[in-house]
């Protein structure tokens, strides 16, 4: 008797993605006002730039709801389908969906990778909404801070895998911040109160995609830069060049 | 008209604000930062503060708490726009030891709602 592995799995997931959820729901407030506020200048000004602000946080939004729903699925019934993945790869489509954002925001993005060949076990879905997620929640905080700000990714190795994520030029994130933050996702509206004046949401929804590959975000640095991310099994198998 | 301080730290909102501002004829420093708050007052005197509460870093609290320290900005009214919902007003704590002129609930608030509140406060200024 007693609870089986699977009903603990699920009651563990519900509690983070309880969490998850609240912190979206936080998160969520800032698009929709930027919206309600854009869509007002939009009516005085006649501008397609606006139009266009207004779209992109839009599509931000959504962006967010869709990576949580993703992980809810893979939780409740879809599974992730791991393959050997050419971790660059999935850093440039990630660079490329999050350009538009970026631009918006004066921040710059950089793609940095540290080694020649990197093939990791990962489904390429999961990893690319994780990394974007967290490339939302990235390149708000340091639009935050000044312009011209500048957001990494970026893969290098080390002794325990592929270590892929996204850095910072602003100063905020620290092991100790994350750790706290862990701890009140889902009690405090800014567990990152020191990095963002967001939620965090994007970091929260990153980590549990991440989970469903038993992986999980942390903190890392790179270049002299803080960030936040995960650390992936390196592929065995024959990179043909 | 007015020499307004706009502390958010939003890019797109900053924008939509500052421009339905200027277009009134106000002048508008933004700043994104409590920090960056503080030292533009320093060098650029403003007639009325526009402030939003969560702010990466030291916060709009804390940005309240230091700017009333000083004798010169303890009469500069600050006009609340923030995500922060209106029970912070409850707050003796806060409501007591800083004036604050006015509070807005950023999401609910339009554009011409803001415009009405800094247009009577830099009139009374």
């Amino acid at each position: 008797m007693g609870r089986t592995r699977e009903s603990e799995q699920k009651s563990y997931a519900r509690t983070d993605h309880f969490r998850a959820l609240i912190m979206l729901a936080e998160e969520l407030k800032l698009p929709l006002t930027q919206i309600a506020r854009l869509n007002e200048a939009a009516q005085v000004e006649n501008s397609p730039e606006t139009l266009e602000a207004i779209d992109l946080t839009a599509q931000s939004a959504l962006h967010l709801v869709d990576g949580l729903l993703l992980s809810l699925r893979l939780y409740t019934s879809e599974a992730p389908q791991l393959q050997p993945v050419a971790v660059g790869a999935v850093l440039q489509d990630t660079a490329h969906a999050l350009a538009p954002y970026a631009e918006q925001r004066n921040c710059q993005l950089q793609l940095h990778l540290g080694v020649k060949s990197s093939l990791v076990i990962t489904d390429p879905v999961i990893l690319q909404a994780a990394l974007a997620s967290l490339g939302l929640m990235f390149i708000d905080a340091s639009s935050q801070d000044k312009d011209s700000s500048i957001v990494t990714l970026a893969a290098h190795r080390s002794r325990w895998g592929m270590v892929t994520g996204l850095y910072s030029d602003k100063q905020g994130l620290s092991a100790d911040l994350y750790r706290r933050a862990d701890t009140i996702f889902g009690q405090a509206k800014r567990p990152f109160s020191q990095f963002t004046h967001g939620s965090g949401a994007g970091a929260v929804i990153a980590d549990a995609l991440l989970q469903t590959m038993s992986s999980r975000l942390h903190i890392s640095h790179h270049q002299k830069r803080s960030g936040l991310a995960a650390t992936l099994l390196p592929s065995q198998q024959l990179h043909l060049v | 008209m007015g020499r307004i301080l706009l502390l958010e730290p939003d890019h797109l909102l900053a924008k939509a604000y500052r421009k339905a501002l200027e277009r009134s004829g106000h002048d508008v420093d933004w700043q994104r930062t409590a920090q960056g708050g503080i030292h533009a007052l320093d060098t650029n005197p403003r007639d009325l503060v526009i402030l939003e509460l969560e702010m990466a870093g030291h916060n709009g609290v804390e940005f309240l708490y230091e700017l009333r320290s000083y004798a010169e900005w303890q009469q500069l009214p600050v006009v609340l726009l923030t995500q922060v919902g209106p029970h912070i007003m409850d707050n003796p704590v806060l409501t007591k030891n800083i004036k604050i002129a006015h509070y807005l609930h950023k999401p609910g608030t339009k554009l011409s709602e803001l415009l009405a509140v800094v247009n009577r406060m830099v009139q009374v200024a």
